[in-house]
């Protein structure tokens, strides 16, 4: 008996082990799966750690169309997605939270992307939530990193989630961040760069 | 004398409003109406921003692989120290929304202007430099992202802060995170892509 429970404690170490190393070398397989390529986020508006077109910035006028995302290599047991557009190259007020440009959740577990020129209502009829921006807006506020500086890197980090979101469009990043914990199945980023 | 209070108050504000706006339109810059400075600029001759990371610098090349040269500029007055994070926001650990902390390295002193090719991976640095622990060591962990994903996106990100933190190697993300709350005067990011070979 006791021989058994040692055995079947070290086979829940190597599964766990497992699953952990699992996150470094192919995120997205199922447990003890073949493990398949990792949630992959894509615009076809912009090249991956490339520069942002002018037309879905701040330089087309405050209110620049978002561009279009596609995603693959979806999760099995995703209920929602979110997605999270900031900037961390600055530090506004001297803290360590950068700038938001664009908060969104309770996107349906079967969407497969967002069209380009989000419409910026606070709920939209799929049932997903857009939150404010650092701009105090709510949907997409496009880079507008001034132009003597170095490229800022607009940062698009899209999280599936095993869980449907319980808050409403008053939400805050944190807020966001914190109940989304513990259910992030993947996590898939695509990232541009921009200035003036 | 309210008169006065008010005037010196709506200075303030301006002054206030103005240093918000700075952020937006040039970082660094100082007073309004100056002409904007450049924002801090984080480089490494090693490999191109929003580029690949060469094989080198990552976990292709052992779990010793040396980090990256990194030079930085456009510092702002008055900075006492440097903080620098590299982090893989491509990973979600254990379903929380904390993503994979690559390198830490805090109190780089204020003078420095970049970190030398295949820093030590000591705790403390002669020049009173500080490395905590990234999720497996002391010192760089070269990215090791697998070969079947998207391309991962390996972010460093440079603080320069107004004072030392007052944290030992044993400080966590978490802990340097709150000790630089209200002290991050400038910032920088690169921004460098991996995976492994096939």
């Amino acid at each position: 008996m006791l021989k058994k429970t040692i055995a079947g404690g070290a086979v829940i170490l190597a599964i766990s082990f497992g699953a952990l190393l699992a996150q470094d070398k192919g995120k997205g397989g199922g447990r003890g799966g073949p493990k398949g390529p990792g949630l992959t986020l894509t615009s076809p508006d912009l090249v991956d750690g490339d520069v942002i077109p002018d037309k879905f910035t701040q330089k087309a006028g405050s209110s620049a169309a978002s561009p279009k995302l596609e995603w693959t290599n979806v999760p099995m047991g995703v209920v929602t997605f979110a997605l999270l557009f900031h900037d961390p190259d600055a530090a506004p007020g001297k803290k360590v939270e950068d700038v938001t440009h664009w908060m969104m959740f309770n996107i349906p577990g079967d969407a497969k992307g967002l069209p380009a020129g989000m419409s910026a209502d606070a709920k939209l009829a799929d049932g997903a939530i857009q939150i404010k921006n650092t701009r105090g807006a709510v949907g997409f506020m496009g880079p507008g990193a001034p132009a003597p500086g170095p490229y800022h890197h607009y940062t698009f980090e899209l999280f599936a989630l095993d869980t449907k979101l319980d808050l409403t469009a008053d939400a805050t990043r944190a807020d966001v961040m914190k109940a989304m914990d513990g259910h992030v199945v993947a996590k898939g980023v695509l990232e541009g760069r921009f200035h003036q | 004398m309210k008169k006065k209070l008010i005037a010196s108050g709506s200075v303030l504000l301006a002054v206030t409003l103005g240093a918000a706006l700075a952020q937006d339109k040039g970082k660094g810059g100082g007073a309004p109406k100056q002409p904007p400075t450049p924002g801090m600029a984080l480089s490494s001759p090693d490999f191109q921003d929003g580029g690949i990371i060469p094989d080198k610098f990552t976990q292709a090349a052992g779990p010793t692989a040396p980090s990256p040269k990194l030079d930085w500029t456009n510092v702002p007055m008055g900075t006492m120290s440097f903080a620098l994070i590299m982090h893989d926001p491509d990973n979600a650990l254990n379903k929380t929304p904390d993503d994979v902390l690559h390198w830490m390295v805090f109190n780089i002193p204020g003078t420095a202007r970049g970190l030398a090719g295949g820093l030590p991976t000591d705790a403390k640095l002669p020049d009173g430099t500080i490395q905590a622990k990234g999720i497996r060591s002391v010192g760089y962990m070269g990215p090791g992202n697998a070969a079947i994903n998207p391309y991962h996106h390996y972010t460093l990100e440079l603080y320069a802060l107004d004072s030392m933190l007052t944290l030992g190697p044993g400080a966590t993300r978490a802990d340097v995170m709150m000790a630089m709350t209200g002290h991050a005067i400038g910032k920088a990011v690169l921004v460098g892509r991996f995976k492994r070979p096939q």
